[in-house]
C-alpha cells in the first residue's frame, strides 16, 4: 500500500448521541438512551480504523452520526478540519460527498424497483453533478471499478448475487469520490468465500483511491485483516484503542480480552488443549464464584450489557468485569445489590471501590505492552481501565 | 432507463396473457359505449310506454332486444345510457380518493409526529361518521342548488359524498406500507447521499409502498357503482332523468321473482364484466411494473 500523506481526515471529539425516552400521557422525556456517550476518534488519511463491540455498544449509531443520518446531541465531527455538525443544510449536503456509507445487508440496501444504472447514478442526480463523459459513462466506470460488468447496468438488484449487490452498494458510495467510507458491517451478511472478495476489493480501492475507512464489525478476524487501528466500544464508550497489532496481541482492557478469547479458532487441537489464560502480572487465585470461566480458552461474560438508559456508575464494565472481583483490591464489604434478589450469590460481587466510583480515563498504560512500544505511531495504545494489564490470550489470526 | 424500452417491455409482458387481451377488449367496449351510445341503440331511454312494461328479451333486430323494465322503458337503451355516468362516477371517485388517500397516508407515514396525529385522527373521524347520515346532510345543503344537466353535473353530488367517505382506506394502507418501507436501508442510503424528502418519498418509498393499494382499486370501483344506487334512493345519486347501472340494478332486483329477471341481469352482468376486467388489467399492470416479476 502506498504511503499516504499524514494528518487526520476525520476527527471526532466528545461525540454524544442520546435518544430521549418519552413516557406517560404527556410524553415527557424521563431519560435517555445513551447510545454514544462521549467518543473521541481520529482517522488518518488512507488508513482503516476498525470499530468493534457487542451488539448494542453503539457502533452503528456512531456510524450513522458520522454519515449525517442522525444528528449528534453534542460534540464535534471534523471532516478535513471543518465541523460538520455546525454547518448549514447546504453545507452539510456538500460535506456528505466526503463521507459515504456501505451498508450491512445488500438485500435491503438497494431499491428493488430501480435498475443498477439508476442506483449507482443517483448520487449524481441528487447533487446535480455531471461527470466528464456523461452520467452513463461514469456509472459504467464505477461498475468496472468494483469488478462488475458495465453491460449489466440495466439489470435490477434481484438479478445479482449477494456479493455482487454489495459491490453495487460500494459503487454507489464511491460515485461522489468520497474521502471516507463508513462501512457498517459490510461483509457480515455474506458467505465466507464472498467476504474475502469484498474485503480484498475494499483494500484495492483504498490503495487506488486513497480512501480512509471506518470499518464497523463484530468479526474480529475480519477487522484484524483490514484495519490499521482498532477501537473497542462498550456501552457507548471506547474502552480500548490502538494499533491493530498491539490491541490484538497485547490487549489491556478486560473487555477486549474477553472479546478476543471468544473468537473461534479454526484449529480443533488448539481448542481442545485450551491455552492458559491468566493475567501475566498478577497471579491471582481463581477461587471466585462469579461464573467467569478463565480456563478452557474463552472468557465468558455473565449476562447482557447493562441498559444504556441507566449505565453503571464508575467504570461501565464493572458489573460484568471478570477481572475486578479477583483483584486483591476488591473490598471486603459487599455492594448491596439492587433490586434485591433471592439468588444466593447476589450482592456478593466484590469489585475494587475505584471501579464503581470513578470512571476510568482512556490513557496509555506503559507498564504493559508485550508487542513492543510503537514510538511515534499516530495512535497510541490506550485503555480505559483502572487495572489495565496484559493477558496471554489466544492469538486471533486474520 | 428509457421510456420506450419500458413501454415495449410492458406491452410484451401483457401480450403473453390472453385474459389480459379479453379484459382490455371488454373495457374498450364499455368505453365506446360511453362515448358513442348511438352505436348500440337507436331507442331513447326516456321513450317509455307503460303498456309494454316487463317485456321479455326479444333478440336482436326487434325494438326491445333486452326487453323492457317495470315502466316500459327499453332495458338496452337504459343500460347504454347508464354506462357514462356510472363509469365516470366510479373513476372520478376512486381517482380523487386515491389522490387524497395516498398523499395523506404518505405524509403521515413519512413525517409521523403531529402530521401523523392530525391525519390519523381525521381518518378516524371520517370512519365513524355514517355515510348515509352525511349524505342526507349534503342533500339538504344542496337541495335547491341547480347543478345543470351535463354528464359531470349529474354525478357531482354522489361524487362528492362518495369521495369524502372512501379515501380513508387508501390513506391507512399507504401509511402502513410507508412505515415499513421508509426504514429500509435503501432509504437510509438515499438520505445519507443527501436526497431531499420529496425525492425519497416519490422515488424510493412510494413505489415500494403502493402495492397493497393497487389491489384495492378494482373492487372499490364496483363498490362505488353499488353505493351510488343506495344514494339514488335518497335523491342524491345520479340525478333523474339521467340514469345509472346502480339505479337499474336496485329497480330490477324487485322483479327478479316477479317474472322479469332480465331487468336486473342486464346491468348486473355489465357491472360484473367491467369490474372483473379491471381486476385483471390492474393485476397485469402491477406485475408488468414490478421488475422482480418480469424477469
Amino acid at each position: 500500500m502506498s504511503e499516504p500523506e499524514a494528518g487526520p481526515v476525520l476527527e471526532v471529539r466528545d461525540l454524544v448521541k442520546h435518544y430521549p425516552v418519552p413516557r406517560g400521557v404527556l410524553r415527557r422525556s424521563t431519560g435517555a438512551v445513551k447510545a454514544v456517550d462521549g467518543i473521541s476518534l481520529r482517522l488518518d488519511r488512507g488508513r482503516t480504523l476498525g470499530l468493534v463491540g457487542e451488539s448494542g455498544s453503539g457502533k452503528s449509531t456512531l456510524a450513522r452520526v458520522l454519515v449525517g443520518i442522525e444528528k449528534p446531541t453534542s460534540g464535534e465531527v471534523l471532516v478535513d478540519g471543518a465541523d460538520v455538525t455546525r454547518l448549514s443544510r447546504a453545507g452539510r449536503k456538500r460535506l456528505r460527498r466526503d463521507v459515504q456509507m456501505v451498508f450491512q445487508d445488500p438485500y435491503t440496501s438497494l431499491n428493488p424497483r430501480m435498475p443498477v444504472s439508476e442506483i449507482v447514478g443517483e448520487p449524481f442526480a441528487i447533487h446535480g453533478v455531471d461527470p466528464a463523459g456523461g452520467r452513463r459513462a461514469a456509472v459504467g466506470e464505477l461498475l468496472e471499478l468494483v469488478g462488475l460488468d458495465p453491460e449489466h447496468a440495466n439489470r435490477y438488484p434481484h438479478q445479482f448475487s449477494g456479493g455482487q449487490r454489495q459491490r453495487v452498494g460500494i459503487a454507489r458510495a464511491l460515485a461522489l469520490r468520497p474521502k471516507i467510507l463508513v462501512c457498517d458491517e459490510p461483509v457480515s451478511a455474506l458467505d465466507v468465500s464472498v467476504q474475502g472478495q469484498v474485503i480484498n476489493l475494499l483494500e484495492d480501492l483504498q490503495a487506488e483511491l486513497g480512501l480512509s475507512y471506518l470499518f464497523v464489525a463484530h468479526d474480529l478476524g475480519v477487522v484484524r485483516h483490514i484495519a490499521h487501528d482498532v477501537a473497542v466500544m462498550y456501552l457507548g464508550r471506547i474502552v480500548e484503542q490502538g494499533p491493530e497489532a498491539e490491541v490484538y496481541d497485547a490487549a489491556q482492557h478486560p473487555y477486549t480480552q474477553a472479546l478476543l478469547s471468544a473468537v473461534p479458532v479454526p484449529d480443533p487441537s488448539v481448542r481442545l488443549a485450551g491455552p492458559s489464560v491468566e493475567p501475566v502480572e498478577t497471579r491471582i487465585s481463581i477461587g471466585s464464584t462469579s461464573g467467569v470461566g478463565v480456563g478452557g480458552g474463552a472468557i465468558v461474560l455473565d449476562g447482557d450489557p447493562p441498559s444504556p438508559v441507566d449505565p453503571p456508575s464508575g467504570c461501565p464494565f464493572h458489573t460484568r468485569c471478570w477481572l475486578a472481583p479477583r483483584l486483591p483490591e476488591a473490598r471486603p464489604d459487599p455492594i448491596p445489590s439492587y433490586p434485591p434478589t433471592d439468588r444466593p450469590d447476589a450482592g456478593l460481587r466484590l469489585v475494587p471501590p475505584v471501579c464503581d466510583k470513578e470512571a476510568p480515563a482512556l490513557v496509555a498504560h506503559p507498564g504493559a505492552g508485550r508487542a513492543g512500544p510503537a514510538i511515534g505511531a499516530p495512535a497510541a495504545h490506550v485503555a480505559a481501565c483502572h487495572f489495565a494489564r496484559e493477558l496471554v490470550a489466544p492469538r486471533v489470526e486474520a | 432507463m428509457n421510456d420506450v424500452g419500458l413501454v415495449s417491455a410492458t406491452w410484451r409482458t401483457l401480450r403473453r396473457r390472453p385474459d389480459v387481451i379479453v379484459a382490455a377488449l371488454i373495457v374498450l367496449l364499455f368505453a365506446i359505449m360511453a362515448a358513442f351510445p348511438r352505436l348500440f341503440t337507436a331507442t331513447s331511454p326516456r321513450a317509455c310506454a307503460i303498456r309494454e312494461a316487463r317485456l321479455d328479451p326479444q333478440g336482436w333486430g326487434t325494438p326491445h332486444p333486452l326487453g323492457t323494465d317495470a315502466l316500459g322503458c327499453d332495458v338496452l337503451a337504459t343500460m347504454v345510457a347508464g354506462v357514462r355516468p356510472s363509469l365516470l362516477l366510479a373513476f372520478v371517485v376512486v381517482g380523487v380518493s386515491l389522490l387524497i388517500g395516498v398523499t395523506l397516508g404518505l405524509l403521515a407515514g413519512y413525517y409521523l409526529g403531529w402530521a401523523d396525529y392530525l391525519i390519523s385522527r381525521t381518518i378516524e373521524v371520517f370512519l365513524v361518521v355514517p355515510l348515509l347520515l352525511a349524505a342526507l346532510l349534503l342533500l339538504s345543503l344542496f337541495k335547491n342548488v341547480d347543478l345543470g344537466a351535463g354528464t359531470f353535473s349529474v354525478i357531482l353530488l354522489p361524487a362528492v359524498v362518495l369521495t369524502l367517505f372512501s379515501w380513508m382506506g387508501y390513506a391507512r394502507y399507504v401509511r402502513a406500507s410507508v412505515l415499513e418501507a421508509k426504514n429500509l436501508d435503501y432509504v437510509t442510503a438515499a438520505r445519507s447521499l443527501g436526497a431531499s424528502d420529496l425525492r425519497i418519498m416519490f422515488r424510493h418509498v412510494l413505489p415500494n409502498a403502493i402495492g397493497p393499494v393497487t389491489a384495492l382499486v378494482p373492487t372499490s370501483i364496483a363498490a362505488v357503482i353499488g353505493t351510488e344506487a343506495v344514494l339514488s334512493f335518497l335523491g342524491i345519486g345520479v340525478r333523474p332523468p339521467a340514469t345509472s347501472w346502480g339505479i337499474q340494478i336496485s329497480q330490477g332486483s324487485e322483479w327478479v321473482l316477479g317474472g322479469a329477471p332480465h331487468i336486473l341481469l342486464a346491468p348486473l352482468i355489465c357491472l360484473v364484466a367491467a369490474v372483473l376486467s379491471l381486476v385483471v388489467l390492474g393485476d397485469a399492470l402491477r406485475d408488468a411494473l414490478d421488475p422482480r416479476l418480469t424477469a
